[in-house]
C-alpha cells in the first residue's frame, strides 16, 4: 500500500520527502477513489475510500468490528481501526502522524510546516480543529491537563495502547482475570496517564471485589470479618484508588447516543468551513 | 487221518463255512464280521458332563469327577464371597475416609476466600501470553517498535485465523 501511495504522490507531483504531502496522500487514500498507474503494471490500480461503520461502532456485540483487519477486508471501520490503519501507512511511508484521544474516540493529529496542528477525522473524512473535540462537552480542563485527550501520542505510547487492545480482546474472550494486570501495568509503565489501562484496572478490581463479597455472602461470613480481612480491604482500596485516579485524570463517560450526535455534527456548516480552510492551508504548503 | 466221531460235525461246519466264504462278496463278509464283533461304546460326540445312571453302591469315575467339581465350586464361591466382603469393607472404609477429608476441607475452606480472578481455564490463551511478551519486547527496546506488528499481534491473539502475510 505504501508503494501505491508512493506512485500516487509521484503522479500528483508531491515532494516524496515532505511530511505534509505524505499525510495528504494518506488522507486522500482514506477519503477518495485513487486510480494510480504503477510502474510494474499495465493497468492502473484503483483504491476506494474507507467509510465509517455506524453499526456496533464500539464493538460491543462483535469485538472484531474494531479490528484493522476487518477495515482492510471490508473497507469500513470506526474510530479505533481507521486511525490505527492510518498510522500503519504513515509508519511504512516514514511519515510523522500521531494518535490522539477524545471522549470514547480517537483520531489523527499532524503538524504542518508552520508548526500548526491539524486533526484528521477519518470517521467523517474531514480536517477539524480542537474546537470540534471540545464540542463533545465531555472534555474537561483536567482532561487536557492530564493529557488523556487531544494529546499527540508517541509511537511507543501507541504500541502501549495496543497492549490495552490485547487485554480488552482477552477480557471479551475469557473475562476479567489476573493476567489483565500484567498488560495494563505494562501499558501504564510506558504511559503513566494511560486512561484505557486505568479503566481496565478499575473494572478488574470492581469485579474482583464483587467476587470476594459473593464468597462472604455464600459462606455466611460477617461484615466484621470483612472489615478485618486485609486482602479484601486491599482490593477495595485498589478499586477506589483507580476510580479516584480516573476521576482526577478528568474522565467522564460519554453516552453512545451523544457520541453519535457529536460525530454527525461534523456536517454542520461551521465544521465544513473549518475543513475547507485547513485543507487549503495544507495544499498551499505542499505547493498544490 | 482218523477223526474221532465227535469232531465230524465241527470239521464239516468249517468246511462248509470255508467254501461259502470263498464264494460270498466282500460286503456280506463285512456284515457278518460286524455281527460277530464285541460291542463297543458309542463313538458319537457327547455334550456336557457325562451323567451315567447312578450306581447304588459304587462311585464311577464320572461320579467322582462330579462330586469333586461341586467341591471346587463351593470353595471358589467361598473365596469370591470373601473377596466381595473385603471389597465392600474397603469401599466403606474409603468412603468414611473421604467423608472425613471432605469435612476437614469444608471446615478449612469455610473461612478461606479466593482473592484472584483466575481459574477460568480455556484453550486459546497462549496466543495472548506470547503476544504480550512480544509487545513487551518492543516497549523495552529489545525489538524494534513496529505499529503494524503490534496491531496484528493484538488482533491475531483474538482471531488466530488472521494471516500475517495477508495483513502485510
Amino acid at each position: 500500500m505504501a508503494t501505491h501511495l508512493g506512485f500516487y504522490m509521484q503522479t500528483q507531483g508531491y515532494d516524496p520527502d515532505d511530511n505534509s504531502a505524505k499525510n495528504l496522500a494518506i488522507y486522500n487514500f482514506f477519503t477518495d477513489t485513487l486510480k494510480v498507474k504503477h510502474k510494474d503494471r499495465e493497468q492502473p490500480v484503483t483504491t476506494y475510500p474507507m467509510f465509517y461503520d455506524f453499526e456496533d461502532f464500539w464493538g460491543r456485540e462483535d469485538r472484531s468490528k474494531m479490528f484493522v483487519t476487518k477495515l482492510i477486508r471490508e473497507g469500513t471501520g470506526q474510530c479505533h481501526s481507521l486511525p490505527l490503519f492510518y498510522l500503519i501507512l504513515a509508519e511504512e511511508m516514514n511519515a510523522v502522524a500521531h494518535l490522539a484521544f477524545a471522549p470514547n474516540h480517537s483520531y489523527i493529529k499532524i503538524r504542518d510546516k508552520r508548526g500548526d496542528w491539524h486533526n484528521i477525522e477519518l470517521t467523517t473524512h474531514s480536517l477539524t480543529s480542537d474546537q470540534y473535540i471540545m464540542q463533545t462537552g465531555f472534555v474537561t480542563s483536567s482532561a487536557i491537563a492530564s493529557k488523556i485527550y487531544m494529546n499527540p501520542l508517541t509511537k511507543k505510547e501507541v504500541v502501549a495502547q495496543c497492549v490495552n487492545d490485547l487485554m480488552m480482546n482477552y477480557i471479551r474472550k475469557f473475562g476479567n482475570e489476573d493476567f489483565i494486570l500484567e498488560g495494563t501495568n505494562l501499558a501504564i509503565k510506558h504511559n503513566q496517564n494511560n486512561l484505557t489501562a486505568h479503566l481496565i484496572n478499575h473494572h478488574y478490581y470492581q469485579e474482583l471485589l464483587q467476587h470476594i463479597l459473593k464468597q462472604y455472602q455464600d459462606k455466611g461470613l460477617t461484615d466484621k470479618a470483612l472489615l478485618q480481612d486485609e486482602k479484601a480491604q486491599y482490593v477495595y482500596r485498589q478499586m477506589m484508588g483507580s476510580r479516584a485516579l480516573i476521576d482526577n485524570l478528568g474522565y467522564a463517560d460519554m453516552p453512545a447516543d451523544l457520541y453519535e450526535n457529536w460525530l454527525r455534527s461534523v456536517e454542520d456548516e461551521g465544521q465544513k468551513q473549518e475543513h475547507r480552510n485547513k485543507m487549503r492551508t495544507l495544499m498551499g504548503q505542499i505547493g498544490n | 487221518m482218523i477223526f474221532p466221531k465227535s469232531y465230524v460235525p465241527a470239521v464239516l461246519l468249517i468246511f462248509v463255512l470255508a467254501t461259502a466264504s470263498a464264494q460270498r462278496s466282500i460286503p456280506e463278509l463285512e456284515a457278518i464280521e460286524r455281527l460277530l464283533q464285541t460291542p463297543k461304546p458309542s463313538s458319537f460326540g457327547q455334550y456336557g458332563f457325562d451323567t451315567p445312571a447312578p450306581h447304588p453302591f459304587l462311585l464311577s469315575p464320572s461320579d467322582f469327577y462330579h462330586l469333586n467339581n461341586l467341591s471346587v465350586q463351593r470353595q471358589n464361591q467361598q473365596i469370591m464371597d470373601e473377596v466381595d466382603a473385603y471389597i465392600a469393607r474397603s469401599m466403606a472404609q474409603k468412603a468414611r475416609a473421604q467423608s472425613l477429608i471432605d469435612e476437614a476441607v469444608r471446615e478449612m475452606n469455610e473461612h478461606e476466600i479466593q482473592y484472584t480472578l483466575s481459574g477460568r481455564m480455556a484453550p486459546g490463551r497462549a496466543l495472548f501470553y506470547t503476544s504480550l511478551r512480544q509487545l513487551e519486547e518492543m516497549l523495552q527496546g529489545r525489538q524494534p517498535l513496529s505499529l503494524k506488528k503490534a496491531v496484528f499481534l493484538s488482533e491475531f491473539a483474538y482471531d488466530p485465523t488472521l494471516s500475517w502475510p495477508d495483513f502485510q
